[in-house]
């Protein structure tokens, strides 16, 4: 079910809740805004973890959620609440991968999951570039539209549908071969 | 939204390892957020609170000059400061000035409470 939403943009109904509990946390009810962290917090460091090492995820977790915090007066319920706090998040993970290389840091491999399939994502997610990356994981594992995936990524709407289709028959042509080794 | 063939191994595949993981929500991480949420708050509160100290101290500072302003401007004052030596003037303008901040100190005012 959808609703539509100011500035005529659709909004999931689902949407509504997070609202509620973004304008009670707007007006300084701690536990409303915990309600927030516990329903989207994984989602979130699952998207981190992938894009980045998981210690450095989890910080940028922290701190998106935080600037939520702080901020969750100017969440007015346009996009989803899932898509304003990844949008943080992602702000967040440029000004930690820009302060990375300005410390000399080498860059942290992003979390390989256990297991054997665990380790195949793992291996075809690190052959994208972090928009590719970004792209696949938001629109084939988290439902994103791709107009929401362009928007945070910045990108031409035709752009994102190149790069989300470009990463997928990357990954297919790693799945096939991988599977016709097998 | 983006269309996926489910019928196709690979995007079964693909949505299966990519979708976010189920289940209840890290209770430690929350309460690690809750924990710097209420940490930004005190830290918040305190800010305020000094700048709201900061605000009435230098308007005191300022009703201070106006009321010396005013008081040098009267005539008998003025006289006798124009017939006080410059030393004398200044030591007693300086007096004042130490004296000013040490009795509207906090300290200060526990102590002539206890």
């Amino acid at each position: 079910m959808r609703s539509i939403a100011a500035g005529g943009r659709t909004v999931p109904s689902s949407n509504d809740e997070d609202l509620a509990l973004c304008g009670r946390a707007a007006k300084g009810d701690q536990a409303a805004f915990a309600m927030l962290v516990a329903k989207h917090e994984r989602p979130l460091r699952s998207f981190l973890a992938r894009m980045t090492s998981a210690d450095v995820a989890d910080d940028v977790a922290q701190e998106a959620f935080l600037k939520a915090w702080r901020f969750a007066s100017s969440y007015d319920g346009r996009a989803r609440f899932s898509t304003w706090l990844t949008r943080i998040a992602w702000r967040c993970l440029i000004d930690e991968a820009r302060k990375s290389r300005s410390a000399d840091v080498e860059e942290a491999p992003f979390h390989a999951a256990d297991g054997e399939q665990g380790a195949l994502v793992a291996d075809m997610l690190s052959r994208l570039t972090d928009p590719e990356r970004a792209a696949l994981i938001l629109c084939d594992g988290h439902g994103w539209s791709h107009a929401e995936a362009a928007e945070l990524l910045r990108m031409p709407l035709g752009s994102l549908k190149t790069v989300v289709a470009r990463a997928k028959s990357k990954c297919r042509e790693m799945w096939s071969s991988q599977y016709a080794d097998a | 939204m983006p269309t996926h063939d489910h019928d196709d191994p690979f995007d079964r595949f693909l949505a299966e390892a990519l979708s976010p993981p189920e289940g209840l929500p890290d209770q430690p991480f929350v309460d690690r957020v809750r924990q710097q949420v209420r940490l930004d708050e005190a830290l918040r509160a305190r800010r305020a609170r000094i700048f709201h100290r900061l605000g009435i101290e230098l308007l005191s500072l300022v009703a201070l000059g106006c009321a010396l302003a005013a008081i040098g401007s009267s005539p008998p004052v003025a006289q006798f400061a124009l017939e006080l030596p410059h030393v004398a003037l200044a030591g007693l303008l300086v007096i004042f000035v130490t004296w000013v901040p040490l009795v509207a100190s906090p300290s200060s005012r526990r102590a002539d409470w206890s």
